[in-house]
């Protein structure tokens, strides 16, 4: 077991003298890591899928929290309610596949039935069981989750019940949320086609990823050089060519487009970024329609390439298509990730075709982009257990750009971030991960404080966490 | 009872056999040039995704591929790609063992030839020293080429049966 005078040492917060760092053990430790599972993952809200996946009465998902199997279960009352995937009697896991209809789950070992609602409809054989009164008095129903919650069709369970509402947990990202999903009147919807991949790294590795704008250029030139050719072979062709076309085609354009991001409470984080290329986005094709239903300002938001993250496992990234990626820790150096292409419902059939090639084209783990994020994320895992040396150096980046609270397109939207950033392409803000590990932290239990790390800590809580910090390692330079 | 194949039939099968192993053996050369000077400029080369475990998805216009091209331009990007030395997950290749059996085929009325086969290709990233496997279910149609000396690929279609994807897929992988 990890002392919380030492977990007190995985991150070093010093943002008020312009520090920040991350011990590099955080990707590797075994301990934290099992600790990672029970204090985060099952102890927090998680996002475990979308309703739309269980439309109808008896449809069921099955999933993992942690390392904890779950039903989700629309009953007959149309109600989704959330189960420990697991028989009363021996324990066997209920669900034999990932998702399906059942009006009733039957245990195949011996043969108890409960029905979608979790209620506990046989015991076999129950009358010549011989089973004493105390039996009878147990409750022998599916044990129910101790939270689930529903924004507008994005399910959240926790596996604890002392957890803030999901409303507040989700806070300002359900503005971001609301820029995907009201991007058709009737909502969203999960294109079909399962795609899921392992990666032989951390967890964490991925949940920086999808705000790191820093490695573009650099783990993606191949990419960059195809969307060239591309570009080439259609002007010779004269505009007949049919490949997809990129946001990323114009990276000059790219360059000199606005970037920002926003820390929230809880740790999420929100990257966006102005879109000079938005005219190659299926939703641009109808941009007069959705200015007149969700306003100019939110159409303009929509086209933006945005990036959300919710802590802990919850990506919904959209630059040119909109891609949902749900993150399951299997060891410190494995994870799972599993990608849903979303797009508006009623879109018409060629530019929903158009958006499937451009979501598998930069998206897909066989596309042309996310190989080589997978390449350098197992490369990290491989370096960064060096254990000559402690602390990354990479979370300076835009360190004296941020400032406490909202900014001028945080006021746009109405938002009130804990912190922001605004810069051009070349900024490449690191400090929006500050948020995500003082949360990170605060999970961990590494600090006596409860409220959800939020503020760039120029206030130390009740702990200190530069006192705590010298306390245990003397001096905490990197 | 199985009626005895035609001399037709057994013909097919000899053709699509020997464009088959062509194929498979210009992948684990890495002749890339060669290989993809087999396949027609509108190919159509499809891996595609599973819908929710049970059935390949069908319809690449309305569902996800793991793969898509409908044309060999997809093909030449992937190529130039994989030898760009600038693509991480791609430098350097993976060493590959392409294996196709139980091939059949049959003439279709249009003169194209369609074979099915099963695949199983192993990989070895010799820098990792670690291999890893894909097998699954393989369709083609075969065109005769414009001179009529020889035969191009018009469709390649992938059904991929271990889709848990170890980081990372593409096309010489399968």
């Amino acid at each position: 077991m990890i002392s919380p005078s030492v977990l007190d040492t995985y991150i070093d917060d010093r943002i008020e003298s312009g520090h920040f760092s991350v011990r590099r053990s955080a990707m590797h430790d075994p301990a934290l890591f099992n600790l990672e599972i029970e204090r985060i993952f099952e102890s927090h809200w998680v996002f475990v899928g979308l309703a739309s996946q269980i439309p109808a009465p008896h449809d069921y998902l099955s999933v993992m929290v942690g390392s904890t199997p779950v039903l989700l279960s629309r009953g007959a009352d149309g109600q989704i309610r959330g189960f420990i995937d697991s028989c009363r009697h021996r324990g066997a896991r209920l669900t034999g596949q990932p998702q399906g209809n059942r009006r009733t789950h039957v245990c195949p070992y011996h043969g108890w039935v409960y029905d979608s609602q979790g209620r506990c409809l046989d015991i076999k054989d129950r009358q010549h069981g011989a089973y004493a009164t105390a039996f009878d008095a147990e409750d022998h129903n599916l044990v129910e989750v101790a939270r689930l919650g529903d924004y507008r069709g994005f399910l959240f369970v926790s596996l604890a019940a002392d957890v803030p509402p999901l409303e507040e947990f989700l806070g300002d990202t359900r503005d971001f949320l609301d820029l995907a999903i009201d991007q058709s009147p009737d909502g969203l919807e999960c294109v079909p086609g399962d795609v899921s991949y392992t990666y032989r790294g951390n967890w964490k590795l991925q949940v920086e990823n999808a705000l790191d704008l820093y490695h573009f250029t650099s783990t993606h030139p191949s990419y960059i050089q195809v969307l060239g050719q591309r570009k080439q072979r259609r002007q010779e062709a004269g505009g007949g060519e049919q490949r997809p076309s990129s946001i990323y085609e114009n990276m000059a354009a790219q360059r000199a487009a606005q970037r920002g991001t926003f820390s929230f409470r809880y740790g999420h984080v929100a990257y966006w970024g102005d879109n000079p290329n938005a005219a190659e986005r299926p939703l641009a094709r109808d941009y007069d329609a959705l200015v007149k239903r969700v306003g100019a300002e939110k159409a303009e938001w929509m086209l933006k390439v945005r990036n959300l993250v919710i802590f802990p496992n919850l990506q919904l990234v959209e630059n040119a298509s909109l891609q949902l990626r749900v993150l399951r820790p299997l060891r410190p150096d494995l994870t799972e990730v599993r990608a849903y292409c979303l797009a508006p419902v009623g879109e018409d059939a060629a530019t929903r075709r158009a958006r499937i090639r451009q979501y598998e084209d930069f998206y897909n783990p066989s596309g042309l982009a996310t190989p080589d994020d997978v390449a350098v994320y197992e490369r990290c895992q491989h370096g960064s257990a060096a254990r000559q040396i402690e602390w990354f150096q990479g979370y300076a980046r835009g360190i004296t750009a941020r400032r406490e609270g909202g900014n001028d397109a945080a006021s746009a939207l109405g938002l009130h971030p804990v912190e922001s950033v605004t810069g051009d392409y070349a900024l490449a803000d690191e400090t929006c991960f500050h948020t995500i590990y003082r949360e990170w932290q605060r999970l961990l239990g590494l600090q006596q404080n409860d409220e959800p790390a939020a503020c760039g800590g120029l206030e130390p809580g009740p702990l200190g966490r530069t006192t705590q910090l010298a306390q245990s390692t003397g001096e905490p330079t990197p | 009872m199985t009626q005895a194949p035609s001399q037709r039939t057994l013909a097919a099968r000899d053709l699509a056999e020997h464009l088959i192993h062509g194929e498979l053996r210009d992948l684990d050369a890495q002749d890339w040039e060669v290989w993809l000077a087999r396949f027609h400029a509108e190919v159509e080369y499809w891996v595609p995704a599973w819908r929710q475990g049970l059935a390949p998805t069908n319809d690449p216009g309305s569902e996800i591929s793991l793969i898509y091209c409908d044309s060999r331009h997809g093909l030449e990007e992937r190529v130039r790609r994989l030898i760009s030395q600038r693509s991480p997950a791609s430098t350097p290749p993976r060493r590959t063992a392409h294996l196709a059996g139980n091939v059949l085929a049959e003439w279709q009325d249009d003169g194209s030839v369609v074979a099915t086969a099963v695949f199983q290709t192993f990989q070895y990233d010799w820098v990792e020293r670690r291999e890893h496997g894909f097998f699954g279910q393989s369709r083609y149609r075969f065109v005769p080429n414009g001179t009529g000396d020889g035969w191009l690929i018009r469709q390649k279609r992938q059904v991929l049966l271990n889709d848990a994807l170890p980081g990372m897929l593409d096309f010489y992988l399968l």
